[in-house]
C-alpha cells in the first residue's frame, strides 16, 4: 500500500523581495523629488552623495535606477502590482 | 621466563617485559569487546568496528617495550585513531567548505534587502510616510492636481507633504549617506 507523500509548502520568499523593492523605490523617489525642489548647494551635494550610496545598495540587490524608474512609471498607469503604487501604503 | 611467570604477569596485566609477549587470543577478544563498546559511545556506529579494528592492529603491531597494561595501551590506541579520524574529517570539511567570498555573495541579497528596508523605515520615521508617498507620485511624474485626485488628499495636504520633503531633504540625504554598505566603505 502506498502512502501519499505530502510535500511541505514552499517558503514564500517573494514578500521580502517585494518589500525591499518597495523600500528602494521609495528612497529613490525621495531623492528624485527632493532634487526637483529648490535647495541649497549643500543639500544638493548631500543628495548627490545619497544617490551614489543608494546606487551601491541597488547594486548589491541586483537592481538599478533604470529598473526603479520603469517600475514607478508602470505603477503610475494604475496597472501596478499590489504594494507598488504611490498610495498603496508604504508599510502595508 | 617460565610459562607460569608469564601467565601470572599476563593475568595481572602489568610488569616489565610483558610487551615482549604477544597477547593471547582470549585477551585480545576481551579487549576488543571493551574497546568496541567504548567506540560506540565515541563515534558513529558505522565507524565503531573500523576504529576498534584499526586500534587493535596498531596495538598488536607495536613492539616497543612498555610497562603499561594491555588495556591501557589498547584504549590509548583507540583514542589516537578517533583523534586522527576527527582531524581528517575536520580537514575534509574545511577543504569542502565554500570560500568565504562565495558565501558572502550568496547571503548578500538577503542582507541588502534588510538594509534597504531598515533605511526606508528610518526615513519614514524621520520625515513621515506621507513624504514617501508624495515623493513616489512626484517621481512618477504626477502633478500636484493629479496627485490630489489619485490620493484623495486635499491640496493643503499635498502642499504640506511638499514642504515637509523640502525641510527634511538634508536629513534624508544624510540618513542615506550614513547607510553606506560596509563592504563599500572598506573598498
Amino acid at each position: 500500500m502506498t502512502q501519499a507523500c505530502t510535500l511541505p509548502e514552499p517558503q514564500a520568499q517573494a514578500p521580502d523581495q517585494e518589500r525591499a523593492l518597495e523600500a528602494a523605490l521609495g528612497i529613490w523617489a525621495l531623492i528624485e523629488a527632493a532634487e526637483s525642489l529648490p535647495a541649497s548647494t549643500e543639500t544638493r551635494e548631500s543628495l548627490g552623495r545619497a544617490r551614489r550610496v543608494l546606487n551601491q545598495h541597488l547594486q548589491r540587490l541586483g537592481w538599478d535606477e533604470g529598473f526603479l524608474r520603469e517600475l514607478l512609471a508602470e505603477s503610475s498607469k494604475r496597472e501596478e502590482p499590489p504594494g507598488f503604487g504611490p498610495f498603496s501604503g508604504v508599510h502595508g | 621466563m617460565s610459562a607460569f611467570v608469564q601467565n601470572r604477569r599476563r593475568l595481572r596485566g602489568d610488569s616489565a617485559g610483558m610487551a615482549e609477549l604477544a597477547p593471547s587470543e582470549a585477551e585480545l577478544a576481551e579487549l576488543r569487546r571493551q574497546m568496541l563498546a567504548h567506540a560506540y559511545t565515541r563515534v558513529p556506529p558505522s565507524d565503531a568496528e573500523d576504529t576498534t579494528q584499526d586500534a587493535l592492529l596498531r596495538l598488536v603491531g607495536d613492539r616497543r617495550p612498555t610497562t603499561e597494561k594491555l588495556r591501557t595501551r589498547g584504549f590509548r590506541k583507540l583514542k589516537d585513531v578517533h583523534a586522527e579520524r576527527f582531524r581528517r574529517r575536520q580537514n575534509q570539511f574545511e577543504a569542502d567548505a565554500e570560500p568565504l567570498e562565495e558565501v558572502a555573495a550568496e547571503i548578500a541579497p538577503q542582507e541588502a534587502m534588510i538594509s534597504i528596508i531598515a533605511l526606508e523605515e528610518q526615513i519614514a520615521a524621520e520625515a513621515g510616510i506621507e513624504v514617501l508617498q508624495y515623493a513616489k507620485s512626484k517621481a512618477a511624474g504626477l502633478t500636484n492636481k493629479e496627485l490630489a485626485a489619485d490620493s484623495g488628499w486635499d491640496p493643503n495636504r499635498v502642499e504640506a507633504a511638499r514642504k515637509q520633503l523640502s525641510r527634511k531633504s538634508e536629513a534624508i540625504a544624510r540618513a542615506i549617506e550614513d547607510s553606506e554598505p560596509l563592504d563599500r566603505r572598506e573598498a
